[in-house]
């Protein structure tokens, strides 16, 4: 019983110090200027209908910190794409979405919006990469991504 | 008479007489000529002895190299078939087979389920027993994993 009782104090105590250090990496520093802000991610496949599209966006610039993501424009990634729930309160992020939709976008679609905590003046900056892009047969196309931060120009 | 205890008188001549050693050279001074072929012949069953033991010697030297190369290239053979099988064994999620798994891997597999084409074993990946969209899921999770690295 003992036994029992020091293992419950073990991983209670374990839970609370991670759960103090998951609050400490949202928590800014103090004085701190903190604004919120959003990326939008644009997938271009031309002529060719989008199905698919896998990319990663990466702060370069300024102290960021990811706090959500929303699906796009198109009903056929309206949903949120998938994506590696660690990447929340970080600054590098992988999204992926696929549709067997009939419907699908093509030319130069909104796939995903990501809110951002901003800490500071620094005006960030990003780094996206498209991993890949396919139509509707699965196979690859060729595709240009983009980012639209904070309402600024593509 | 002579003195029974002595042989020779003291004026006894021991020196050879020339004539009879002039004979005595002439009939043992054997004097046999070797031919220059035979010297040569000598000389080359040397050199082949020697060149043999030499070849010998660089046989078994190249032997020993060629066996250490066999076993370096048989170790770098055995640790990439060991890699690829590892690679194939480790990615039941690479549905599409192109060697990396990626949301077409999960695309694919969701065409197939909505196409009703009969489903592999391997493509069972969360192991419940049936292929399914929740199939689908790990595949595309995994696809987006961000320890899999960062843009640059």
């Amino acid at each position: 019983m003992k036994r029992v009782l020091v293992i419950l104090m073990i991983a209670v105590f374990l839970a609370v110090s991670a759960r103090a250090q998951d609050t400490e990496g949202v928590k800014p520093p103090e004085g701190a200027v903190v604004r919120f802000s959003s990326v939008d991610v644009y997938v271009d496949s031309g002529e060719k209908p989008l199905a698919a599209y896998q990319l990663e966006l990466a702060v370069e610039v300024g102290d960021v910190k990811i706090v959500g993501i929303e699906g796009g424009e198109h009903a056929a990634f309206k949903e949120p794409p998938y994506y590696d729930p660690s990447a929340i309160r970080r600054d590098h992020v992988i999204l992926a979405a696929f549709s067997t939709d009939t419907q699908l976008p093509k030319g130069n679609t909104r796939v995903a919006r990501i809110h951002v905590q901003i800490t500071g003046d620094v005006q960030p900056q990003y780094a996206v990469k498209l991993n890949v892009a396919a139509s509707t047969d699965a196979n690859k196309i060729s595709a240009k991504v983009s980012i639209t931060p904070e309402g600024g120009a593509k | 008479m002579t003195d029974p205890g002595r042989k020779f008188g003291d004026d006894t001549q021991l020196e050879v007489p020339q004539g009879l050693k002039q004979d005595l050279a002439r009939l043992f001074h054997v004097s046999v000529p070797v031919p220059s072929q035979v010297d040569e012949s000598i000389r080359a069953a040397a050199r082949t002895h020697f060149a043999a033991k030499k070849r010998v010697r660089s046989v078994v030297r190249w032997l020993s190299t060629a066996a250490a190369a066999a076993a370096v290239l048989l170790v770098i053979f055995w640790a990439g078939k060991l890699m690829v099988y590892e690679r194939l064994q480790a990615s039941p999620l690479d549905v599409n087979g192109d060697g990396r798994v990626d949301i077409l891997d999960a695309f694919a597999l969701a065409r197939s389920l909505q196409a009703k084409s009969p489903a592999r074993r391997e493509w069972d990946v969360n192991g419940d027993g049936v292929v399914n969209r929740r199939d689908v899921d790990v595949i595309a999770m995994s696809a987006v994993r961000i320890d899999r690295g960062r843009v640059r």
